[in-house]
């Protein structure tokens, strides 16, 4: 929990308009790290079955889907 | 935003209560019986006999469409007519006809399949039906608000948008869109529901792969479904986002010159293209049991049938585009797609010849369903064999938006359609325990084979007939391949009044199936189990039709054959659960009988209806007002309903109270906006139906949650890969699967808007646009609240699991507290932006997406504490703490908090830093 | 998979077989009587194959009035099927079957396949022809509710300031007018909603997008008066939306375009590089 406080104020201090992309991808692996540690614990997801973790994955796997194919389109 | 209430209050807030209303069925010569029933066998006949309505609907208007074609040119119907018939009739076909017709059938025969007394959330199930029903009825009545939907099924952008439709089609056209999103709220519920059931409530034995094949059908039918249509519900929230608040000015979300067209394809058909393989799927699974049955002989290649179906449902995802190659994509994207299309034909035709070699060697028997069956594999093959046409780009170039469509997808779809139909007649006497008449099926076929193909072929002989044209002369006419001679100089006329009388023969023919049916019903032609030979599947081992509790025993294949177990020594294992409509007061929960019996399903889908309507005609200014003012009822409600089945404590009172403040709260910001006197007189009535609609809406909710629904959990059933996982939790993780399509369609369409915008001057734009400062500070304070909020719920849980009253009910309204943070500051950002820098909903793209998308957010987290007001209420009288098991229920909501709280994870960086 | 969309779509693009030099309507006509031949023959021997088997495998015996279907005969040993016994685990100890379904599994892949490349190839052609162009007449085609405008974009010539009138041609003032024999570029959007700016019989199709250009190209054969019709559903007016394409002789097209404002013979050099 303080871990992941600390980590959205980093995430502030991150905001380096000269390396736009490094940071980039630096904020969105924290939010994904958050977002794991969300689920996997609060969400009790590491002692459910590992079909829940395919569920949750295969939803996630659409959005990329879409959101990959739709953003390429256009690029 | 409204189906969203609907689908997790459904799925979370009915936890527990006392009062009993009886729920034994009444018998079923009774009316009441048909509006009150959870059984799923009883929602099956509902199901379908709906479905057949529609297709009548439908039908009548392709009757319409096939009349005016009857010459080119001005006929029997005006411009906006035609627009208007051409889409409800796709529209209904599709959405109201073809897919409930096939959840009919399943409703009825999967839990009898799979070994189960009933779905798994019996009362879901019912509200799926009714919402179903009153979905399809608000759909109509737009026909009488002036006009319905003039946009084609497709509703392509920025055609769909107020700017663009004729104003008397606006009303119509809102409550068409809104009509949709209420029938995937049914879909959505439908699919959770299917899901458990299926994977949680298999007779002992029965693997996965060894349940029947046309409920493997259904299983890959209803996660397309689950998927599917949260992305389509994601494109008519922002729609009708642009209905209510865009206006005239036409430049929201799918107006926006960034895209917004392109951006409608990409939502549409990426929902579009599953979704004609969930109409079809359920047909495939009807061919392959049909054949079976009347060949005498397995499935060939079972095992490779079954993957090449999985692999066809989930490729069905990434095919999307093969709609769009004339659109601009680019040329890359294309070729992907064009390889992805081709891939997926390929599984088809193994499913194809799985069928025909089952035939070999069999004993063929040419009833009626087997007549029909193979009628639909013929069908098949000559729509697939046109559909790869249709995957060659270049061949698409010039069949796109032509007659060579039409033709396909009507090939393709009936197929399903006629599979469906010798479904019908081959467990008709399942359903009936009468056999139909075998001459006048037969008959039927012909008549529908014949005026099908009639009414179709034509079609491709005069392909270049532009789409939804009815002025059709003028356009070439058609050559013999490989020659220069032109057939009938006269040009397409001829062609289309072929097709037109063959719609007549085609359509007439279910007049044939109606008399049929429903003459049998009184015949003497009383059939036992199966009246068939070489039936395999669990649904043929009992009588015809089935008892109400669906067998005999409790059915096991335990021995590698279906068997039946002795009731009296199973049940005593079983474990009451809180499964939909949750359990009973401690003190009965030990009373086992089950509810079949419920008037709330009904009650709340009607009020959506009511809602919807109201929806239709509201104006942006008087928007939020009827919903704000149901709140401080639906907090009366809490208290009134809680005092009834709890017992009155101080909190009832204080609930019951708090909305008198509340009220006067709502009521003085309305005064200060509209003027209490002025503002209402002049509200239109669509703001007192919306009103009626949300107030009683919220009722019934609660009212529903209250219920005591005792469902019981069979102990000894099959459960891979979800043992331990308890139905209701696993109902909330797949209800979170596809709300993380939802999310992801949002966020995805923000993603798309910005590269095509470019990427990293996006704030640039918002700031021509009239943005002068967006400060970050909001977003990480908010992300501080909802984290923070999180742990309380987990806090909430362990408190309750070790029986504290006072933790529970603590650590629960501190959540609250946090959301209502959430919101205010929330809130106070929102005003800062949009009144005082004036940067508004339609300010460019970025302002748009970032309102709606998190605006999507917020609406979750209102859903989410109004769920939290009935847990404290309940926690408060001793629920969830008192009796161990009972604390799973915050764990239900946890993970829907928890979930929320992930997608603000995202949305913070995506809308604040980046 | 995105990777091989990019590599397939460059690599088959300098493929010799890419090189064609043929107009959108050939194109069209040989691979649509190449798929028509092969898809009703393939259609025709799989639904005769299907039918005939399911007669030959007929079984007679049931009972005339439907009410009751044959006897089940136990054929163990008779053939290698398995047969539905109520109540089973299907999965069970069925026959695979698995080789000859693969084997005709395998051959219409290796024919769709066939016939997909052998498209690609061609769509190349036409994709390719319609951005490398240097020698074409460009128009910019703007769709509105419910018709068509025209740039000509070498010199802004727009509709509504040329009219139509030649002799023996019978068209409208809005009309699209091109010479024939050159290739015709056409840069398509929209004022409004999305149309479908198509011209059937020279093959010619591409959506018409608010805020967005797609692109595609002709090269009439033939003199005369043709179609450009609207193939997305657009309005009131779609049903009726069209316009009318004039392909003249070259020197006609020189001729009509000369006399309209504003033109000059520089716009006409793609003609030129043509003749030589
Ligand atoms: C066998 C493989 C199939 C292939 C390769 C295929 C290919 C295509 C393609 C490329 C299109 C787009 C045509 C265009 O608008 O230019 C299309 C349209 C369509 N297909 Fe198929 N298809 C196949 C099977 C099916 C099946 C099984 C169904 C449904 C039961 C189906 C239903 C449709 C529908 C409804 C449309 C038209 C949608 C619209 O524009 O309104 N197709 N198909
Ligand atoms: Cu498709």
């Amino acid at each position: 929990m303080a871990v992941s406080t600390t980590q959205a104020a980093l995430e502030f201090v991150g905001l380096l308009e000269a390396q736009y992309w490094i940071a980039f991808i630096a904020i969105l692996v924290l939010s994904a790290l958050k977002a794991v540690t969300v689920a996997g614990w609060y969400m009790h997801m590491r002692e459910e079955p590992r079909a829940i973790t395919y569920l949750a994955l295969a939803g996630l796997l659409g959005v990329v889907a879409l959101t990959a194919g739709a953003g390429y389109s256009v690029l | 935003m409204t189906e969203d209430v609907h689908t997790n209050g459904g799925t979370d807030s009915h936890e527990t209560g006392s009062q009993d209303d009886g729920g034994h069925l009444p018998p079923k010569s009774s009316v009441k019986r048909w509006l009150v029933t959870t059984n799923h066998k009883d929602v099956g006949i509902l199901y379908m006999i709906t479905s057949l309505f529609f297709l009548v609907f439908g039908g009548i208007l392709a009757f319409m469409i096939r009349m005016q074609l009857w010459q080119s040119g001005p006929f029997i119907l005006t411009d906006l007519g035609y627009n208007q018939i051409v889409t409800a009739h796709g529209l209904l076909m599709v959405f109201w006809f073809l897919s409930p017709f096939a959840f009919g059938l399943a409703n009825y025969l999967v839990p009898l399949q799979i070994g189960a007394d009933d779905l798994a959330f019996p009362r879901l199930n019912a509200v799926s039906y009714w919402l179903y029903l009153f979905s399809g009825v608000l759909l109509g009545i737009s026909f009488f608000q002036g006009s319905s939907l003039p946009t084609g099924w497709t509703l392509y952008a920025p055609l769909n948008l107020p700017a663009f439709i004729p104003p008397v089609a606006e009303l119509g056209s809102m409550s068409g869109i809104l009509a949709l999103a209420l029938f995937i709220a049914s879909v959505t519920i439908g699919s959770v529901n299917f899901i458990t059931t299926m994977y949680r409530m298999r007779a002992e034995g029965l693997r996965m792969r060894d349940i029947p094949l046309f409920s493997i059908s259904i299983l890959l039918t209803v996660w397309m479904m689950l998927f599917a249509f949260a992305a389509l519900l994601a494109a008519l929230m922002l729609l009708s986002f642009d209905h209510v608040f865009a206006g005239e000015v036409g430049t929201g979300y799918f107006g926006s010159e960034e895209g917004g067209s392109l951006l409608w394809t990409h939502l549409f058909w990426f929902f579009g293209h599953p979704e004609v393989y969930i109409v079809f799927f359920p047909a495939l699974g009807v061919m392959a049991e049909v054949v079976q049955t009347f060949s005498g002989r397995r499935l060939v290649g079972r095992k490779w049938f079954i993957i090449a179906m999985a692999l066809v449902a989930i490729q069905s995802f990434i095919v999307w585009m093969h709609h769009m190659f004339l659109t601009a994509i680019n040329l890359p994207i294309k070729t992907v797609i064009m390889v992805t299309t081709i891939g997926i034909s390929l599984p088809f035709d193994l499913m194809v010849f799985a069928l025909i070699y089952t035939m070999i060697k069999g004993q063929v028997r040419w009833k009626t369903p087997f007549l029909f069956v193979l009628g639909a594999i013929v069908l098949f093959i000559i729509g697939g064999i046109t559909g790869v046409f249709l995957g060659a780009i270049v061949l698409d170039y010039s069949f796109r938006g032509t007659y060579w469509v039409v033709a396909h997808f009507h090939y393709t779809m009936a197929s399903g359609a006629v599979a469906l139909v010798g479904g019908i007649y081959y467990w008709y006497p399942k359903i009936t325990g009468k056999m139909y008449n075998e001459f006048l099926g037969k008959v039927h076929f012909v008549a529908a084979f014949v005026g099908f193909n009639l009414l179709y072929f034509p079609m491709f002989v005069v392909w270049d007939t532009p789409r939804r044209w009815f002025h059709y002369s003028g356009t070439v006419a058609p050559e013999i391949p490989f020659t220069n001679i032109t057939l009938f100089e006269t040009g397409f006329t001829i062609w289309h009044q072929m097709a037109t009388v063959g719609a007549f023969l085609f359509g007439f023919s279910f007049l044939i199936m109606f008399y049929n049916l429903f003459v049998s019903l009184y015949s003497d032609r009383v059939v036992d189990e199966s009246p068939w030979a070489y039936t395999g599947s669990a649904e043929w081992a009992v009588s015809s039709p089935p008892p109400e509790g669906n067998f005999p025993g409790t059915p096991s294949f335990a021995t590698g054959k279906l068997s039946f177990l002795d009731r009296a020594e199973t049940d005593g294992g079983t474990e009451t659960a809180a499964t939909d409509g949750g359990v009973a007061h401690a003190a009965q929960s030990h009373e086992q009988h089950a509810d079949h019996t419920s008037w709330w399903p009904l009650g709340m889908s009607l009020t959506a209806l009511i809602l919807g309507l109201g929806i239709s005609g509201l104006e942006a200014s008087y928007f939020v007002w009827p919903f704000l003012f149901a709140i401080p009822a639906f907090v009366a409600f809490i208290g009134i309903f809680g005092a009834r089945s709890d017992g009155y404590t101080h909190l009832h009172g204080a609930f019951v109270g708090a909305a008198v403040p509340l009220l006067a709260l709502f009521a003085l910001v309305f005064h200060l906006h509209h003027g209490i006197p002025g503002g209402l007189a002049e509200a239109n009535q669509y703001f007192w139906i919306s009103l009626i609609g949300i107030t009683s809406g919220l009722g019934t909710l609660v009212a529903m949650g209250y219920e005591s629904f005792h469902v019981p959990t069979p102990t000894m059933s099959e459960q891979w890969p979800f043992e331990g996982v308890s139905n209701t939790k696993l109902g909330m993780w797949v209800f979170i699967g596809s709300d993380i399509i939802l999310f992801g369609a949002f966020i995805g369409s923000y993603i798309f808007m910005r590269i095509r915008a470019n990427w990293t001057q996006w704030w640039d734009i918002a700031h021509n646009n009239g943005l002068t400062h967006h400060p970050v500070w909001p977003g990480l304070l908010n992300t501080y609240l909802l984290l923070a909020s999180s742990f309380t719920v987990v806090l909430a849980l362990a408190y309750a699991k070790r029986g504290s009253r006072r933790g529970t009910v603590t650590a629960l309204s501190v959540t609250f507290v946090g959301a209502t943070l959430f919101l205010l500051n929330k809130g106070i950002e929102w005003v800062d932006l949009y009144i005082h820098q004036g940067w508004q909903f339609d300010s460019g793209p970025a302002a748009s997406t970032f309102y709606l998308t998190t605006g999507l957010h917020a609406a979750h987290v209102v859903v989410g504490m109004l769920i939290m007001l009935f847990l404290v209420a309940r926690a408060y009288t001793g629920a969830y703490w008192s009796d161990g098991e009972d604390a799973q229920t915050i764990e239900y909501f946890g993970l829907y908090w928890h979930f929320v709280d992930i997608v603000w994870l995202f949305l913070f960086p995506l809308f604040y830093i980046l | 998979m995105l990777g091989t969309g990019i590599t397939l779509s460059s690599a088959l693009r300098h493929a010799p077989v890419a090189q064609v030099d043929q107009t959108q309507v050939n194109v069209f006509d040989s691979l649509y009587d190449v798929f028509v031949a092969l898809g009703t023959l393939i259609g025709v021997l799989v639904i005769t194959y299907m039918v005939y088997n399911a007669y030959k495998y007929r079984s007679g015996g049931a009972d005339a009035e439907g009410r009751y279907d044959i006897e089940e005969e136990d054929l163990e040993g008779d053939y290698d099927v398995s047969r539905p016994q109520r109540g089973e685990i299907p999965t069970g100890k069925g026959k695979g079957g698995g080789k000859k379904l693969f084997m005709s599994f395998g051959l219409s892949a290796f024919l769709v396949l066939g016939l997909i490349i052998y498209s690609y190839s061609l769509l190349l052609a036409v994709e390719d022809t319609s951005q490398n162009q240097e020698d074409a007449l460009e128009i910019e085609v703007t769709g509105y509710q419910f018709g068509w405008d025209y740039e000509y974009t070498g010199s802004g010539l727009e509709s509504g300031d040329y009219d139509v009138n030649i002799d023996g041609v019978e068209a409208d003032d809005d009309a699209l007018v091109v010479p024939r024999g050159e290739v015709i570029q056409l840069n398509v959007t929209s004022r409004d909603v999305m149309h479908n700016y198509g011209i059937p019989e020279f093959r010619a199709k591409t959506d018409a997008m608010p805020g967005d250009y797609t692109q595609t190209w002709f090269q009439p054969e033939k003199t005369g008066v043709y179609r450009a019709n609207c193939y997305e559903l657009c309005g009131q007016g779609h049903s009726n939306m069209h316009g009318d394409v004039v392909v003249l002789e070259p020197d006609e097209f020189r001729q009509w375009y000369l006399a309209q404002d504003g033109t000059s013979e520089s716009d006409l050099e793609f003609m030129e590089s043509d003749s030589q």
